[in-house]
Formats: structure tokens, sequence, C-alpha cells
């Protein structure tokens, strides 16, 4: 389940109104997360939720979900 | 043997016949068997190198993937890619490198002789090493979730309708298609057939077509007008769209008649509305590659810098872009320049740009910026045809002469004709959705234009001479 707080960071920082995310989402499925906005999205997120990702971590997430599940193992 | 030739059609109706004619679980072998044939017509030593580093890429992939230790993995990785770059290095670029060091160093004063060795390019070596090097990296970023034996691997890293020029396929994508077994289909061999013939129209009857018209003047721009060298430049992004779609169109049907979907390589790549988006419609293959295993790692690793290091990754990436199409300082420049184009929308903040805020018509706009994007790649050309620095010079200076001479209308005609059947398909394929139009034609239509381009094809390649694929040389 993707949480509302990272759904709202990445919706901020592609400046959509809407967009429904489920866990398998993937990045070139959202309208403006290309190659460029994905540094951005990364920072907001790092940012939001006060964590560093280290980029081998990054760079094998397949989807969303397994962003969310990154995040969450990072905040326990 | 090249697509473009009567052994490549006798070689593959063989190995078609072959492939289908023996049990699911042995296809693997004909096909590998299949690939090192046709990789060895070129030069059998050749076979050996392939062999030899796929095999070593093979194990060191595997390392990878049965090691949970993330050093360990690295290790394996780094060494993976260090052997197969130093093999790239010494068959493609070390006699630029010495070349180059030693010319810059004879310019302090001091005189050095350069190492070089005198051999031969092999034939799709740059290709099939990035496509080989996807395993290593698919392995690392556990993006492979089955066991491959080697006779799998190796299939996959020396598949004959991709080995010379791609696509470039990934080994996450390409490996389940070998291991699942491949059953004769009808279709398949419909959707395949179509696919080539279309190729071989752009390839044949566009690309050569319009080669055999501006070699001579690439040649030799000193013997021609103004008008003429423009002429030859805006025929030339025609010539090269059309030989490396055709190309990769061979490649995808000679793969979808033996069961396999190859990734699309082209997507319209002039109707871009920038150079960014003529990134992901360009040699999507290779581009997407390079995002996901250079791009997206440098951009992540300088992330802290803000916009400069996404900026310096886009530099390092097109950097590498350039220079990965040849050992030659052309194809550096080349790679800048397409870096810096796609440098400005981070700098300066995407949509903020002169024509965007002048024009409120979304089709006006869209227009405009096709047309901006497609001279800004024109130029790019340039630097990706000259052959050295004098033709550059030379064609700048006629070209600024501003002499038309007494072909104008001729010339307009031709431009006229070329542009509008290569755009005439790209239309085409938006309309239809795919790029196997021939597949979207009622059966009847589809085989009579089937039926005749096959022999106009044949006819051409029966009484001229062949031309090479562009990129096969890289």
């Amino acid at each position: 389940m993707i949480s509302d707080r990272l759904k709202k960071t990445i919706l901020n920082e592609l400046k959509l109104e809407n967009f429904e995310f489920d866990e398998n989402t993937t990045a070139d499925q959202v309208p403006g997360w290309d190659s460029l906005s994905h540094l951005n999205v990364i920072l907001a997120v790092e940012k939001e939720f006060n964590i560093r990702f280290k980029p081998y971590e990054l760079l094998k997430l397949k989807n969303i979900g397994e962003l969310q599940n990154l995040i969450d193992d990072k905040l326990k | 043997m090249q697509f473009n030739s009567f052994i490549f059609f006798i070689f593959f109706i063989i190995v078609l016949v072959s492939y289908y004619n023996i049990s699911s679980n042995k296809r693997n072998i004909v096909l590998l068997i299949s690939n090192y044939i046709f990789y060895s017509y070129f030069d059998y030593r050749f076979s050996i190198l392939l062999l030899s580093l796929t095999t070593i890429t093979y194990f060191l992939g595997n390392f990878i993937s049965k090691n949970n230790t993330y050093e360990l993995k690295r290790k394996f990785l780094i060494t993976g890619v260090f052997i197969n770059i130093l093999i790239l290095g010494i068959f493609k670029y070390l006699n630029f490198f010495s070349e180059s060091f030693v010319s810059l160093v004879n310019l302090f004063g001091f005189y050095l002789d350069p190492v070089t060795i005198s051999t031969i390019q092999p034939l799709g070596i740059s290709f099939y090493i990035f496509q080989s090097l996807t395993w290593l990296f698919d392995n690392y970023y556990e993006k492979i979730d089955k066991e491959y034996n080697i006779i799998e691997f190796l299939t996959f890293s020396s598949f004959f309708p991709t080995v010379i020029a791609g696509p470039i396929e990934r080994a996450h994508r390409l490996m389940p298609q070998i291991k699942n077994d491949r059953d004769f289909n009808k279709e398949n061999i419909k959707a395949g057939f179509y696919l080539i013939v279309y190729g071989l129209f752009r390839k044949v009857l566009i690309g050569d077509t319009i080669g055999r018209m501006i070699n001579h003047i690439f040649a030799e721009p000193e013997y021609f007008t103004s008008f003429e060298i423009l002429a030859a430049i805006l025929l030339y992004a025609i010539q090269i769209y059309n030989d490396f779609a055709g190309y990769s169109s061979i490649a995808r049907g000679a793969a979808k008649m033996l069961g396999f979907d190859i990734m699309l390589n082209f997507k319209q790549p002039y109707f871009a509305d920038s150079v960014t988006d003529f990134w992901r419609r360009w040699h999507i293959s290779f581009s997407t590659w390079l995002r996901d295993y250079i791009f997206y790692p440098l951009q992540l690793k300088f992330r802290y810098y803000g916009r400069w290091g996404n900026l310096l990754a886009i530099i390092l990436t097109f950097l590498l872009c350039g220079i990965w199409h040849g050992a030659s300082w052309n194809f550096v420049l080349w790679g800048l320049l397409h870096g810096i184009y796609l440098s400005i929308p981070v700098l300066t903040g995407q949509g903020s740009s002169f024509i965007n805020n002048k024009i409120n018509n979304s089709s006006t706009l869209r227009i405009l910026s096709i047309i901006k994007t497609f001279i800004l790649v024109l130029i790019a050309w340039i630097l990706f045809r000259i052959e050295n620095w004098s033709t550059l010079m030379t064609l700048v200076n006629q070209l600024v002469l501003f002499s038309s001479g007494e072909f104008v209308a001729r010339f307009i005609k031709i431009i006229l004709s070329y542009y509008f059947v290569s755009f005439l398909l790209d239309y085409l394929e938006i309309k239809f959705q795919t790029d196997n139009i021939l597949l979207k034609l009622t059966p009847a239509v589809a085989f009579g234009i089937s039926l005749i381009v096959s022999i106009i094809v044949l006819s051409y390649l029966i009484t001229s001479d062949k031309a090479p694929f562009i990129y096969a040389r890289f």
C-alpha cells in the first residue's frame, strides 16, 4: 500500500493534481516523471522522510511499491 | 553476411526450416550454431573473441547473482565491466587514444611515436559488448529472477538478428524469451516477414538511393554549390534514419519469425518536439541503455550538487554516447553537442524557452518546436557525417558562399520527395500505432505491396552495389 505521504510528495514534486498509484506503478507510467525530474522526486522523498538512499538501493527498485518498502525499512 | 544480401536470405530460410523442424528443447542449440555461422561469415577469428569474452561474462554474472554480499557483488561487476571495456578499448579505441595522446604531447615540443596495433575492428563489438554488459548489470540490480545455463546466455549474447547493429536487448527481457519454448506460429512468420519487407524498403529504396546521390558531395564538397551541400545535409538526415530504422525493422522481423519480441528502436524521431524527446525516439535501445546503466547511477551519485550534478551526469553520458559510435573526435563532439542541447532545459527550467512564451496556440507551438528540434539535430548530423576536419571546413566554406547552381529545382524535387515518403511512413506508424504498418492493411493489399517491394528490392540488389548499413561499422 502506498502511503498518502509518499503519494503527496511525488504529486507535489511533479506538479500533478491527482494520479492513482498502486504498488505496481512504475515511474514511466506517471506523467512528467522522466529521467530529468527523477532526481527531483528522489530528493523530495529524501527530504520529506528525512532519510538518505544509496544509489544501489534506488537502482534496484522496480516500482513505487518497492520504493515504499525501502522507505518503510529506513524508518524502522 | 549483411541483411541486404542474397546469402543472408538463403541462410535465414535454412535456419527457419531447421529451427522449426527440431524438437523445441533443441531450438536454442540450433539458434546458437546459427548465430556463430552468421558471425563467422565475416571472420571466424572474431567468433573466438565473441565466444571467449561472453563465456567469461556469463560466469561473472552468475557470481554476482549467487553472492549475497553487496561488496562481493560489486567486485564481480567491476571485474566484468573492466574486462569487457578493456577488450573494447583495445580493438576500437587504442589507436585513437594513443594517437590523440601523442598529438597532445607533441604540441608541447616533445616527440613520441604512437603505440598502435594493426587490426580490423571486430564487427558489432560495441553492440554485443553492451548487450552482454546488461547480464552483469541486471544480475547486480537483481532484475534476473531465474537461473540460466551457458547455452541460453551464449545464444543471447550472439543472437544473430541483433549481434551486428542491435537493437541492444536487455538480459532481463530477452533471456526469459530464450528460456521459454517457441512453437511455430503462422502469425509470427507473417508479422516478421512484413517487418523485413518494411525494413528493406526503408534501407534499400530510401537510405541507399539517397546515399548514392550524396556520398560524392560529402567526399568532394569543394566541387559543389552551397545549395547542393545544404541538400546533401538535409538528405543525410533522412538517409541515416531510414538506413538504421530499416536495419532495426529487419532485425526485429527476423527475430519475430524465430518467435522473439525485440524492443522497438525508433519511434518517429523527427516528430520530436525537443532534443530530450528526440532521444526518447531515436535508437531507443541504446538511449535507454545509457539512461539506465550510466545516466541514472551518475545522476544519483551527483544528486546533492543540484542542477549542476544533473548537468555533469548529462554531459558525461553524452560524451560516452558520442565515443561509443566511433573512435574519432567528430563523434565525441557530436555527443557533446547533444549533451549541451539537453543541458539547456536543465539550466533554464523546462518550458521557459522564447518560443513557448510567445506562442499560445498549441498546434503552432508543437510544429515550431518540431522544426526547431529538427534543425538542432541536423546541425549535429554534420559532425556525425564528416570524415575529417578539412571536410568540415570545406563544407562550411562552400555553404557561406550562398551559391545555388543550375540544379536547384531538381534538388528541391528530390528533397521534397524523400521527405514526403519518409514522413508518410512515420505518419502511418503513428496512425496505426505500430511500426508494422503492413500488418494493419487488408491481407491482399499488404501481400501486393510486399510483392512489389520485394521485386524492386531484389532488382536493386542484383543490379547495384550493396551499401553496408551505416551503424554496422560501430
